[in-house]
């Protein structure tokens, strides 16, 4: 009903935001929630417990760098003397409010970059045209709640071509009130208009940009956990997997084939949980608009016969006009597979809990499972169905949910286990029992899911007249890794400026360390600390927004940090293999150490080394960004040609 | 000479969108694509709006006509009217066109043939 009897005092939008607040929507809405911030509880307390872990195994480290150096068979033996004392010398950082402080902190800033990447709309208000402002005035006093309706300006020289609101806002394209802006007939202009209001309406009321952002958020934390525990263990475990006879010359392809696969099936499984949650909202956004703005027509143009999207529709932002017809029907392609990406997500979150916790508190991770489970049966029962059979289900998240999961499970529960064995005191039977039950099940139920998808696929192959929207799909495929691998190393240099940049400063000054330090180390500290709170800043919104100037500055201010940390790394290493050779311990993390072992040092290899390794890592940046750029190209080139 | 449909159908649609001073969201749609700013992940991207998907199916509509009869650009020119009126009657587009205008998009589509024909 889009029309609205003179003197009646109910708005449209009072009426849209009855139907959103009834509705099934907002009860998927409240379970997405919850399931938020159970995992941001989970995840701070794991890496808390992580920095607790870390310091327990510190004072242990020379030891067993020795050890793995010279004698590894020797490992064993000293890892049941290693385990009787390591408990005792765990961290306490759990437990100190500073470091919750610091924690808080560094989320508040991922947050705002989140917010910040978000372009503020300018434009020019339909009420300041004199052709257009009776009919705009209309439109808004039948709507309420919009006090303005603007078309954007065109942004660096792009026009805008999307409807969306900004606070009280609404913004609609030029092109959609042109004829309202000449002062043409424009009744179904003004329908449509109307039909987007309420569309946008409904994610204002479920506040769907700030769920992203938040949930944004933890899966960064989620990501940063994975990679700084995970990562090295998934090169190891690759490394093994990619041991072939052939030598080296297969086995390290091999290896770094199967790291980037298993790092990209983490990272995208857990993105795909955003992406899927933002293909539900439009789903409900769309129901809503529908239900109320009976336009008699399709406000998204004639949508018979749209091709289906590629596989990667499910891990795009943009809704495909196929999907927008879908909607009209009441049924959603991509929103169930939140329900597939969420099995990912949660044992990622789990298995990580486990592994750091103390051993006496692992199972409070029931806590978390029942709670996730929860949301899990809020959303299974809330989220739209999927089409008919016939139309087929996305295969592309049971993959990589299913690399998701064997990633973890090798890198976590794989490896414990395998310490396990080696020693049983390593880990209780209760707690292993915790973390590898999950786990095998999982595995076997993806394993087995993943080959029935594949089986139907290629029996689908020999009869298929689907009409789909393929697009280079190899092409695109190649792009998308190349970028994952330099995200991956972008993530890495994030998390090595956080910790030495932004934590190790913070932690001096909440302490109060400066009472003692001298006026030079503080100013030192000062300095170390707003530069890395800078760069963090920009470092995290460059995952997000590709813009020429923000790569070129922090991918310069990256490459002096890698240029660095390479040398002290190299000096060090060569230290401990000296070290080994020798059969002594030597020191290490001490700051006087560093000093003295650089002013004794050659320089020369580490410099040459450095530069090599520097080179690399800009090329693999470079790359990255161009296949970035190349990629974003591409989808919005295919979103467009499947509207026309 | 050979034409592409693709390329055709735009052509058409160009002139039409002209024809109703609609040229600037021409562009703004059929224009090179490239990526916007971000404004948020609660928006509708790309929807075109009414007027130019009634155009750009109508072009469409000509071009498979062309392509399915096989015919020459000057006799459609002339039957352009009936397409028209077929158009409207099958496909049940929405628009704002007032008749006028119709005749304009009508117009301009047989401006457009009888250039292509005149090349020939």
């Amino acid at each position: 009903m889009a029309s609205n009897p003179k003197g009646d005092p109910t708005y449209l939008f009072s009426e849209v935001r009855a139907f959103v607040l009834a509705g099934g929507g907002v009860w998927s809405v409240i379970a997405f929630w919850l399931l938020g911030v159970v995992s941001f509880a989970f995840l701070s307390l794991s890496i808390l417990f992580g920095m607790d872990t870390i310091i327990g195994f510190s004072p242990f480290l020379p030891q067993f760098n020795l050890l793995i150096n010279s004698d590894p068979h020797g490992l064993v033996a000293w890892l049941d003397t290693a385990m009787v004392t390591f408990e005792a010398a765990r961290g306490h950082t759990s437990l100190d409010p500073v470091s919750w402080l610091i924690l808080a902190l560094v989320c508040a800033i991922l947050f705002f970059a989140h917010m910040s990447r978000f372009a503020k709309p300018h434009g020019e208000s339909l009420l300041d045209s004199p052709e257009a402002r009776p009919v705009a005035r209309t439109l808004l006093d039948q709507f309420g709640y919009f006090r303005d309706i603007q078309f954007p300006f065109a942004a660096n020289g792009i026009p805008v071509t999307d409807f969306f609101a900004y606070r009280n806002v609404f913004f609609a394209p030029k092109g959609q009130v042109s004829r309202i802006l000449k002062g043409k007939p424009s009744d179904n202009q003004q329908k449509v208009v109307t039909f987007f209001m309420a569309h946008e309406y409904a994610h204002a009321v479920t506040r769907d940009n700030l769920a992203n952002s938040v949930f944004l958020v933890v899966v960064s934390l989620l990501v940063f956990m994975f990679l700084f525990l995970f990562g090295p263990i998934m090169v190891y475990g690759a490394a093994i997997m990619g041991n072939t006879p052939l030598g080296p010359l297969v086995g390290i392809p091999i290896t770094l084939v199967l790291f980037v696969l298993f790092c990209a099936g983490v990272v995208s499984s857990f993105y795909g949980m955003a992406i899927s949650y933002i293909k539900a909202r439009e789903f409900f956004a769309d129901q809503a608009a529908f239900r109320f703005v009976d336009v008699g027509m399709m406000p998204y143009g004639d949508l018979e016969d749209r091709p289906r999207p590629s596989a990667f529709s499910a891990l795009s932002s943009s809704i495909s006009p196929y999907e927008r017809a879908l909607h009209h029907k009441g049924v959603s392609l991509h929103a169930r597979n939140l329900l597939v990406f969420f099995w990912g997500f949660c044992f990622g979150i789990r298995s990580l809990y486990i592994l750091v916790a103390p051993k006496e508190l692992c199972w409070t991770v029931l806590g978390f499972d029942l709670l996730a489970l929860v949301a899990f049966a809020g959303l299974f029962v809330t989220l739209p169905k999927r089409p008919d059979a016939g139309v087929g289900k996305p295969s592309l998240p049971w993959l990589l949910t299913f690399l998701a999961i064997f990633a973890i499970e090798m890198a976590g529960p794989g490896q414990a286990g395998a310490v396990k064995m080696l020693n049983s005191g390593f880990f209780s039977n209760g707690n292993a029992q915790l973390m590898g039950i999950p786990g095998l099940s999982l595995f076997v139920i993806f394993f087995f899911g993943c080959l029935f998808f594949g089986f139907k696929k290629l029996a689908a192959l020999g009869h298929s007249s689907e009409n789909r929207l393929k697009g280079s799909l190899l092409r695109r495929f190649l792009l998308f890794s190349v970028q994952s691998v330099s995200a991956a190393l972008g993530f890495f240099v994030f998390c090595v400026v956080g910790l030495i940049f932004c934590l190790a400063p913070l932690g001096f000054f909440l302490h109060a360390r400066f009472f003692d330090a001298g006026l030079l180390l503080t100013l030192g500290a000062l300095g170390l600390l707003i530069v890395g709170l800078v760069l963090l800043f920009h470092q995290y919104r460059l995952f997000f927004v590709s813009k020429l100037r923000l790569f070129v500055a922090v991918v310069l201010a990256e490459t002096v940090i890698v240029f660095a940390l390479v040398n002290v790394a190299y000096i060090v290493d060569l230290d401990v293999l000296v070290g080994a050779r020798q059969g002594e311990v030597r020191p290490q993390g001490d700051l006087h150490w560093l000093v003295h072992l650089f002013s004794k040092a050659d320089w020369s290899p580490a410099l040459y080394f450095a530069a090599i390794s520097t080179i690399f890592y800009l090329a693999l940046r470079v790359v990255g960004f161009v296949a970035r750029v190349e990629l974003t190209r591409i989808e919005k080139t295919m979103t467009w040609g499947s509207n026309r | 000479m050979i034409i592409n449909e693709a390329q055709l159908r735009s052509q058409l649609t160009k002139a039409m969108a002209e024809a109703v001073d609609e040229r600037e969201t021409y562009d703004a749609y059929f224009g090179e694509a490239k990526p916007g700013v971000d404004y948020g992940v609660a928006r509708a991207d790309g929807v075109m709006p009414l007027d130019m998907q009634f155009m750009w199916e109508y072009a469409g509509y000509v071009v498979d006509y062309i392509s399915n009869h096989g015919v020459d650009a000057l006799d459609i020119a002339e039957r352009a009217g009936n397409l028209f009126l077929a158009y409207e009657a099958f496909k049940g587009l929405k628009s704002d066109f007032a008749d006028d205008e119709k005749q304009k998009l009508h117009n301009a589509v047989i401006e457009t043939l009888h250039e292509l024909s005149d090349l020939k």
